[in-house]
């Protein structure tokens, strides 16, 4: 039993990275969207193919400036995508301006050799090598898409390196905002199996999503190879977005610092009361014990204390964004930091390195987990009841 | 004797419980090589032997008749069970056209006939359809069937590319109705060297009604546009995460809307939906002979649009 507790707490754990990082992929979307890095990689892999790196102009501002690489994208903005037959044909008519009706590969490999020396001349005579003037000019055209796309690979890699910082920037500040503390999250699991029997159903349910395809890419609709609808980008269902809710969050560590609050304003009055009576309903027991006595209210300790403490415990209970009294009670807050950091940095730093790792691989981990535990379920007693193989479909 | 009357049992209940599935769905196989060739075009060509027709037009009524004129028959170059429907037809433009199949019913020779491909498991048949085996004769004019000709853009001399406008008094379903739908549809793709098969259970919506938002350019086919778009309500709310290729047909009124716009530009449409075929190639390469369970990729062909969003 142990071990099935055991195989879902992991389970859980790996559903909640899978989530937390599927939110990180969205904003990193986002970010990369807003700072044109797509666009901006493809232009300097297509500079380093045309003109050689760190230079300006030359024969890369005419390809950009091209109609049909413009068509690619809204007007005075750079695409981010550019199909391999795009570039084959802008750069056929650029070197060779072929006549209509679309010239010959002779043509082609004399414009070549006039171009001036650069990577572009060495490249183009590189790879039309051996290719003779009666070729078509299709296959011309063919072994410059070959070059362009393993010249994309590479600018593929780029991306994914530059990406890497801004990744684990992004799992950092997800963690921080979720306050996704990876041992607090397994220890709420290990205690509680209504919640681990809920996350295992929810993790259960994405891993059965179907395959899609999807187009990303609306300057050049290629669809995107498929991919099973549970890694899908940023779309946390609201089932899972309670559970997170469940397993994460500030709402303790606001409640916590606003009672810190409400016991520094209640002062000294404030300590005598906790250390006397402790919780509102102590105090207002002996309260009522001290009137039947005949004592008066004002007279009683416990009935100044009982309104003290409820306002105390009124203030625990608030999960409201401490504002002012963060800075207006700065030691205060020091203290509860440094609690914070105390209690969560362990596991706040395990949330942020396994949701760096990225959703695609949580998402292959959780199938295994699924598959595992379905695996090891335990077989029916009863041999007779099994369905008959192949009856099920 | 009880084991084998409990199995028996046991296989009779999994047999009833997914008989209704099975007779709701279909499966069809495709030419991988057909598949090739059709999926980035609007529309088909093919020699159409008319077998049966509709003597008049449906009503258009709010009940789900569409107007459109309804013929069967056989296509070698489809390979399929195939219905073909002119939109709109009562509408006077199209009465040589009504007369020319009137005329041409039961004629084994055939005529050449234009219009868009459509596949859609709407009338599909309980027994599997397989592209380029022989087709039996029809004996109505709605056999079961899974591919279309749909809205059709031409048969004999005459061009019925007028057609394509919204349905005067037909109400479509609404975005919010039909895209949820075609988003849940399920697919099961199977795949080997040469074909695909598509398993899919019955499907409904033909028409909708619906905003579009270009999400880039048009881009330019040999018969028509297909450009990528967010999909609207016509409250302006989104009914869709992610995008959608829309079809148009060339020389079509909405063709020639949309054809010079750019990213940004909103239109309201008519259109109907069809099994997008570049997607399932793709899903196609990752399915295997035993398949792979997927969301039923569609675009839409849009048939009209109205003048205002």
């Amino acid at each position: 039993m142990t071990n099935f507790i055991f195989l879902d707490v992991t389970l859980g754990l790996v559903f909640v990275y899978l989530l937390l990082a599927l939110m990180c992929t969205t904003v990193n979307e986002g970010i990369a969207g807003a700072l044109k890095r797509r666009s901006k990689t493809l232009e300097v892999g297509i500079r380093g193919m045309l003109d050689g790196p760190g230079t300006t102009g030359g024969m890369t501002a005419q390809f950009y400036g091209h109609p049909l690489v413009r068509a690619l994208a809204e007007e005075g903005k750079r695409p981010s995508y550019i199909p391999a037959r795009t570039f084959a044909q802008v750069l056929t008519d650029l070197v060779a301006k072929p006549a209509a009706g679309g010239g010959s590969v002779q043509e082609v490999l004399e414009k070549v050799t006039k171009l001036g020396d650069g990577p572009l001349k060495r490249s183009l005579e590189t790879i039309l090598q051996g290719t003779s003037g009666s070729a078509k000019l299709e296959e011309v055209q063919g072994r410059m898409e070959n070059w362009y796309n393993d010249a994309m690979d590479r600018v593929s890699g780029w991306y994914k390196r530059g990406s890497a910082g801004w990744v684990a920037v992004v799992a950092v500040a997800v963690t921080l905002a979720t306050n996704a503390d990876t041992m607090q999250i397994a220890q709420t699991l290990w205690t509680s199996p209504t919640l681990r029997a809920a996350i295992v159903e929810q993790a259960k349910a994405r891993t059965e999503k179907p395959l899609t395809v999807e187009y990303t890419n609306p300057e050049s609709p290629e669809p995107s190879p498929p991919y099973e609808t549970g890694v899908e980008m940023g779309k946390l269902t609201a089932e899972e977005e309670k559970l997170l809710g469940q397993l994460m969050g500030w709402g303790d560590e606001f409640r916590k610092f606003n009672r810190m609050v409400a016991e520094e304003k209640a002062g000294d009055q404030g300590k005598r009361c906790l250390a006397e009576c402790k919780t509102a309903a102590a105090a207002n027991d002996q309260c009522t014990a001290d009137v039947v006595a005949g004592k008066k209210k004002e007279d009683s300790l416990a009935c100044t204390c009982r309104e003290v403490l409820k306002k105390i415990e009124q203030a625990g209970e608030s999960e409201s964004i401490p504002g002012r009294a963060f800075f207006q009670y700065c030691s205060l807050a020091g203290s509860w930091i440094w609690g914070l950091l105390s209690q969560h940095l362990l596991g706040w730093l395990l949330t942020a390195i396994a949701v760096s790792l990225g959703a695609p691989f949580w998402f292959d981990m959780l199938k295994k987990i699924v598959n595992l535990r379905a695996a090891g379920k335990a077989p029916e007693k009863d041999e007779k009841k099994k369905v008959p193989q192949g009856a099920t479909t | 004797m009880k084991l084998t009357m409990r199995r028996t049992g046991a296989a009779l209940l999994i047999a009833l419980l997914a008989a209704p599935v099975g007779a709701r769905g279909g499966s069809v196989v495709l030419k991988k090589a057909w598949v090739e060739k059709y999926k980035n075009r609007a529309t088909i060509e093919v020699k159409f032997t008319i077998d049966h027709s509709h003597k008049k037009p449906n009503r258009v009524k709010d009940d789900g008749d569409d107007g459109d004129l309804h013929m069967s028959g056989r296509a070698p170059k489809a390979g399929l069970p195939i219905v073909a429907e002119i939109v709109n037809a009562a509408e006077a433009s199209q009465k040589n056209a009504l007369l020319f199949v009137q005329a041409n019913e039961g004629k084994e020779a055939g005529v050449t006939m234009k219009g868009v491909w459509r596949l859609w498991f709407e009338h599909p048949s309980s027994k599997e359809q397989k592209q380029f085996d022989p087709v039996p004769k029809p004996t109505d004019t709605n056999p079961k069937h899974v591919f279309e000709v749909h809205p059709v853009t031409g048969i004999g001399p005459n061009d019925i590319l007028k057609s394509f406008v919204p349905i005067e008094g037909f109400t479509a379903y609404n975005a919010q109705t039909a895209f949820p739908y075609y988003e849940k549809i399920p697919v099961t793709v199977q795949s080997t060297s040469s074909a695909v098969t598509l398993i899919s259970p019955q499907s409904r919506y033909n028409y909708a009604e619906f905003v579009i938002e270009l999400a880039g350019p048009p881009h330019k086919r040999e018969d028509g546009y297909m450009v990528m778009a967010i999909v609207r309500d016509a409250e302006g709310a989104m009914v869709v995460d992610g995008l959608r290729r829309m079809v148009f047909v060339e020389g079509t009124k909405a063709a020639n809307a949309v054809k010079d716009k750019k990213k940004g530009y909103r239109m309201r449409v008519l259109g109907i939906p069809r099994v997008n075929l570049e997607a399932l190639a793709v899903l196609a390469r990752t399915a295997g002979p035993n398949g792979k369970k997927a969301k039923l990729p569609y675009e839409m062909i849009i048939v009209g649009h109205f003048p205002e969003v």
